[in-house]
């Protein structure tokens, strides 16, 4: 990662060579980013814009309040006020947030660190690790409405892991599995955590493990004839150099409180479990122009909070181990 | 000799790899016995399920499947698992190869030349992948609705795949890094025999990094196959096979016909397993994220 591995900085002894070169390369690069750099403007920067822009702003029919138009008027604050009326008084809405913020709990603190010590035993080649690899990787090419009814249709009352376990005397007949239950009301949301657990580990051991596998053999050498312990090489050797991995991973998962929405969706049928993203879904999905403007500012409400956080804790974890290079 | 050093183990550590040995053993049986639990009901009559959960089927046939193929996506004419896997194909296959291409540009250009501005670009694009901003769904669609991408199904079509084309996501991120490590001796070779930024873009950088953008293509191609969210509120004509069969999954749970639902899940999942298996290595290695430092 030199300056030097550039080509801006040639230099061509012919002036007359190099002022042709110069517009053929500006030109080059004008075309050649022409269309990412439109498309990133068109959807990120104006539609971004546009989104705050709605959040300020609500869609009346005939049937209005007076003093309004017909179609979109700004509103002011009013669909902050309403969101924030809606956290005091409303007990499903505050559950959303609850619910949305168990899922970067889940995955930084429960998913990454488990993660993380099932792939240093897969770096250090625990029996068959090879084979495990493959078989890891799989519930993350599947789609995700046809793992979770794998998922549901394993743990149901009278699912394959209850009448299984009755089979085998294990559970008496009649009994089940009951924190698996992803139709029990108390035990949904712990059911849906299990799966994302469940479904996300195998993703991220892949991660790490080709992170680890950067890490260049001497040094494994060298801790080996320190007479370094597994322990120690995990968290003297493997964590500090994997750290950048680990970084983002941390913070792609502490993302997922304001991504994840169809995994309670599909698991309990529509039931439990209500996220941000979800309900952010159901106002676009149901297409209702009057819902929109309110949607908006669930979602910028959520980015001012969220935004700031990410970038506090990226900067925090970053300057946790010295940088690395190899 | 060095092999032996490193891979011998004593004592606790050995008991510490048989019990992680042993875990991972239970994971893999977690993943895989489902799915032949699955491929084993689909062979089963609707009356046979409900008796026999567990047990192989006693009378198997294919009438699950022949049903499965003839099901049609309630509220959608027309709509089989075939024809949604002619909407996925032609979505999946259109938007990998343009995002592929666009992601390609970007970040050559990016990790290669040194312009006013370039570092400035990186900073936020990484700013945009670190930070992205909650709820824009409805506006989004509300920009989409304006510019006429939800007027018939052809329109649909083409919005799905503008909004799948953009040029600097994830594909950007791995694809930069691998240009930036891409000894620059080949181009300059090029250069001094008289080719021009072009021709070395598309003789040279594309051929070179042809590794890396199968690579890409593939993990791009399995991700669009299997998005749910845009194609579920962009494209409400002709739904593709994740939108499909979860409209799908509810008829057929009305109804409690469970092999039919299976055999769909099997048909499904064929394809993805039939290309996972032939390009699992390539998915594998290239399964990676480094730091993000704007």
């Amino acid at each position: 990662m030199d300056g030097n591995s550039s080509f801006g900085n040639e230099r061509k002894a012919d002036n007359k060579k190099r002022g042709r070169h110069f517009n053929v390369r500006t030109l080059f690069i004008i075309l050649m980013l022409a269309y990412p750099v439109l498309h990133f403007l068109v959807m990120w920067v104006f539609v971004n814009g546009y989104s705050i822009a709605l959040s300020f702003q609500r869609y009346f029919s005939t049937i209005r309040p007076a003093g309004y138009d017909k179609g979109w008027n700004f509103v002011g604050f009013d669909n902050f006020k309403n969101l924030f009326n809606l956290i005091k008084s409303d007990e499903n809405t505050r559950e959303m947030f609850a619910n949305s913020l168990m899922y970067p709990v889940i995955s930084c603190l429960v998913t990454l660190p488990l993660s993380i010590i099932a792939a240093y035993f897969m770096y250090k080649k625990v029996a068959g690790s090879s084979f495990f690899r493959v078989v890891f990787f799989f519930p993350s090419i599947v789609p995700l409405i046809i793992l979770t009814l794998i998922y549901r249709y394993s743990v149901a009352p009278d699912g394959l892991v209850n009448v299984l376990l009755q089979k085998l005397h294990i559970l008496e007949k009649g009994e089940i599995v009951s924190f698996l239950n992803v139709f029990g009301e108390d035990t949904a949301a712990g059911a849906v955590y299990i799966f994302c657990i469940w479904a996300g580990i195998g993703y991220n051991i892949i991660l790490l493990n080709s992170g680890m596998g950067k890490i260049p053999q001497e040094l494994q050498e060298s801790a080996m004839l320190d007479g370094a312990g597994p322990m120690t090489e995990l968290f003297r050797i493997v964590i500090p150099l994997t750290w950048p991995t680990i970084t983002t991973m941390f913070i792609l998962g502490m993302m997922s409180c304001i991504n994840v929405y169809m995994q309670p969706k599909f698991l309990t049928m529509d039931k439990y479990g209500k996220t941000v993203a979800w309900m952010i879904y159901d106002y676009a999905q149901g297409g209702r122009p009057g819902d929109l403007g309110q949607a908006a500012s669930l979602g910028l409400f959520c980015t001012v909070i969220l935004a700031p956080t990410i970038l506090l804790v990226k900067h925090f974890l970053e300057k946790c181990f010295a940088d690395v290079d190899f | 000799m060095k092999k032996e050093m490193i891979y011998r183990r004593t004592g606790w550590t050995k008991a510490l790899f048989v019990i992680v040995f042993i875990i991972f053993a239970v994971l893999t049986v977690t993943y895989l016995y489902p799915l032949i639990w699955v491929l084993m009901n689909s062979f089963k009559q609707q009356s046979e399920y409900i008796n026999n959960i567990t047990g192989f089927p006693k009378n198997p046939g294919f009438t699950a499947y022949a049903e499965a193929f003839a099901e049609e996506v309630s509220g959608h004419k027309g709509a089989t698992l075939m024809s949604m896997f002619g909407m996925t194909i032609a979505v999946a296959t259109v938007g990998t190869i343009i995002t592929v291409l666009t992601s390609s540009q970007a970040a050559y250009i990016l990790a290669k030349f040194n312009f006013r501005g370039a570092k400035f670009m990186y900073a936020v694009v990484i700013f945009a992948y670190v930070c992205p901003i909650v709820g824009t769904l409805p506006a989004q669609m509300q920009f989409m609705k304006t510019l006429g991408f939800m007027k018939n199904s052809f329109a649909e079509y083409v919005g799905v795949i503008f909004l799948y084309s953009g040029g600097f996501g994830f594909n950007f991120i791995l694809l930069h890094a691998y240009y930036k490590n891409l000894s620059k001796s080949y181009a300059e070779a090029a250069y001094i025999d008289g080719a021009n930024d072009f021709q070395i873009y598309t003789h040279i950088i594309l051929p070179l990094s042809k590794g890396s953008l199968v690579a890409v293509f593939i993990i791009q191609f399995i991700g669009l196959w299997n998005d749910y969210t845009t194609p579920a509120i962009f494209l409400k004509d002709a739904p593709t096979l994740a939108v499909g069969v979860s409209l799908m999954t509810k008829t057929l749970e009305n109804n409690s016909n469970f092999p039919e639902l299976f055999a769909v899940m099997v048909i499904v999942l064929l394809p993805i397993i039939l290309i996972f298996s032939v390009f699992s290595k390539t998915i594998i290695e290239n399964t990676t994220v480094g730091g993000l430092k704007g």
